[in-house]
């Protein structure tokens, strides 16, 4: 093994969102170099938020990321309903809670099958996989739809929706709509069994590699964390204020990608659907308790593959959440509230931070007296991830090449490690330097 | 006959029109099958060099995206702007409001020396030509299908030339103006089947403006709501900034 000479290049890593490069250098059996190289183009995104209006930044902000655009409108609503002293309703809060889950519905579903679930099947797309499986494919399309009707019903688009506004709605589902939507769930429970029993038939194509790391995430008391938490350390098992998350995510600038690193207790961290099912395992129960079962996902989990895994957990646990809350708000009807109005008397800085799909985001704005925006900084899951995920590489390359495998076989095995991420690149190069 | 083979490729934005392509739930196979897919990177692996008809997304921003789109046009026989990005530029354009530089500064700080971009993010038609566009930020899924059914059958389709306010008085929508909301639905183009208005949501003009709009009936109209030119102009430059009227 020892005389193993190689290098591996992969521009434009494919089925992920977003643009990265991987590089790996073997010499004599050595990794000489190994970087994930993130090419983007800087958009300049928070730059141009400065001098827009409050009820605007969301709509302007949220256009970051078309994949995981609910997750930034109902973050930047959050920091700008923080800034302005704007308190929610009950019925807003559980509104955007389900909102919340159909994005992950959603994101999750997309993401296993269309994106991961072909490495596994080892073909090239979902669209090649619709040839050797097509009532798969068309059952995750039937989900997918699924979950983009919840969309269409409850914030008016599926991509940069326009009904959540600060303060509430402008509009709310019809009694029949909310019918219409649970409805859904009761037809597509079987496209669901369906999905999950095909992951598990391949279930073992998934790499067996294992490496201690930090997992970040929110945690909450009660309720498993997509919209309401605070963030928590699995190293220093302790959880943060909003307003003090630049002591832990630590951004810093590499010239090699225009998206900022993160760290915290160590070189870097894990965020995502792995870090909150590891740090929120105890809120598990029916479906999604079922699914950690059957795949015998057991928390902390420190094998990255498994993200795919805990992301079908999270499924579970999305599906019945909404179930719930829609036979809730079908039994209790939805009160067609007015906008809470901001006070501009308070105006100043406020910070908002949900789950999106692939991991914590941060919303953080300051406005004046007059609810113009005066700085805005938006912090990135796959920002935080991207350290974590060279790390994997630099200890991944060496026990391959241990294992006699081939420069070919590495570089597929490094891009499926990029895409059990779940990364989206083009959101991830708007950090700013404080 | 050989299928038609389709190419999409993203440049600089949120890649949500791809999505949109993506999220054509019911027709996707369908539309899969009529032609061959043979580069969609946010999708499949396969990566072909030779294709008939390319969809773009996104804006131009950097010196490398210039001699990207060249190459990709100088292979294409039928080149779309996918969205308001590669349309007019749509909102990456709110950047050429602002001193280049110091924006760079304000989101890398120091970091700011490593990344290059163009003094000016452009639109695709203003560095290649286009032949044809479906705008939208979003797009609108249906307009996307309805396009390439036409685009296969050899046809040039025709998008509409007439306001949002035409689609918004057909969904039977109580105007917001009336209700004091400042919407750009006038002199925006349709074709989005008005899906802001109906959800109460004012226009902000992602179409790109309508031929021939009546700027100064609207100007009127906006400064009698209270706004003031810098507002008015606030409001256009969201997504009119590749248009002169704005500058």
């Amino acid at each position: 093994m020892a005389s193993k000479t190689f290098e591996i290049r992969e521009n434009y890593v494919t089925r992920v969102e977003g643009h990265a490069n991987i590089f790996a250098e073997v010499k004599d059996g050595k990794l000489t170099g190994c970087r994930l190289e993130l090419p983007e183009s800087p958009r300049l995104f928070e730059s141009f938020a400065r001098g827009r209006e409050w009820w605007e930044m969301h709509w302007i902000i949220a256009r970051i990321c078309g994949i995981c655009n609910h997750s930034h409108q109902l973050t930047s609503l959050r920091a700008t309903e923080n800034a302005l002293g704007i308190k929610i309703s009950d019925q807003t809060f559980k509104l955007r809670v389900l909102i919340d889950d159909a994005e992950q519905l959603e994101s999750h579903m997309l993401h296993v099958a269309y994106l991961v679930a072909p490495d596994l099947f080892k073909v090239k797309s979902a669209l090649a996989l619709a040839q050797v499986a097509p009532e798969v494919v068309k059952a995750a399309l039937r989900l997918k739809r699924l979950a983009n009707d919840m969309f269409l019903y409850l914030t008016g688009f599926e991509v940069h929706c326009m009904r959540m506004v600060p303060g509430g709605f402008t509009l709310y589902p019809t009694r029949e709509e909310l019918k219409l939507m649970r409805q859904a769930f009761d037809d597509r429970e079987k496209d669901v069994m369906l999905i999950v029993d095909t992951v598990f038939s391949v279930a073992d194509k998934l790499p067996a590699f294992t490496r201690e790391t930090e997992y970040i995430s929110l945690k909450h008391e009660k309720d498993f964390p997509f919209y309401d938490g605070l963030t928590y350390s699995s190293d220093t098992k302790k959880t943060y204020d909003n307003l003090e998350y630049q002591s832990v995510v630590n951004e810093f600038v590499i010239p090699y990608s225009t998206c900022k690193r993160a760290k915290h207790e160590r070189s870097s961290f894990f965020v995502g659907a792995l870090a909150r099912v590891n740090n929120n395992a105890g809120l598990l129960s029916g479906l999604a308790a079922a699914l950690a079962k059957k795949f015998n996902f057991k928390a902390p989990c420190i094998n990255p593959f498994m993200n795919s895994v805990a992301q079908i957990v999270e499924y579970g646990l999305a599906w019945e959440r909404a179930k719930k809350y829609l036979d809730q708000f079908i039994a209790d009807g939805i009160e067609n509230e007015q906008q809470v109005k901001p006070n501009f008397k308070n105006a100043g800085r406020g910070v908002g931070i949900t789950e999106a799909p692939r991991g914590l985001l941060i919303h953080d704005y300051t406005y004046d007296q007059s609810g113009k925006c005066l700085k805005a900084n938006c912090v990135i899951p796959t920002n935080l991830n991207t350290g974590n995920m060279e790390d994997d590489m630099k200890a991944m390359v060496p026990q391959l090449v241990d294992a006699g495998k081939s420069p070919e076989d590495i570089k597929f095995m490094l891009e499926m490690l990029i895409r059990a991420y779940d990364p989206c690149f083009s959101c991830s190069v708007h950090l700013i330097e404080k | 006959m050989a299928k038609p083979k389709v190419a999409f490729f993203d440049f600089s934005c949120c890649e949500g029109c791809q999505l949109m392509v993506l999220n054509c739930e019911p027709e996707l196979l369908d539309i899969a099958g009529a032609v061959e897919i043979v580069n969609f990177r946010e999708a499949i692996s396969d990566r072909g060099e030779d294709y008939d008809i390319a969809f773009i997304e996104g804006s131009i921003i950097t010196p490398h995206d210039v001699e990207r789109i060249k190459k990709i046009r100088s292979q294409a026989k039928v080149l779309v702007a996918l969205g308001a990005c590669a349309h007019t530029g749509g909102l990456n354009k709110l950047r050429n409001f602002q001193d280049t530089e110091e924006a760079k500064k304000e989101v890398y700080g120091d970091g700011a020396k490593y990344f290059e971009v163009l003094p000016k993010v452009l639109a695709v038609h203003e560095v290649v030509p286009v032949d044809l566009a479906i705008p939208g930020c979003p797009i609108n899924r249906f307009e996307f299908i309805s396009v390439v059914k036409q685009v296969l059958a050899g046809n040039k389709p025709v998008l509409p030339n007439y306001p949002v306010c035409v689609e918004c008085k057909y969904n039977e929508n109580e105007c917001l103006m009336l209700k004091g909301v400042i919407c750009l639905g006038p002199i925006t183009s349709a074709g989005c089947d008005s899906r802001c208005t109906n959800s109460q949501w004012p226009c902000t003009g992602c179409r790109g403006l309508v031929k021939d709009p009546h700027l100064e009936a609207d100007q009127i109209t906006l400064s009698k709501a209270g706004l003031t030119v810098q507002d008015i102009l606030r409001r256009y430059r969201l997504f009119y900034g590749y248009s002169e009227v704005v500058k």
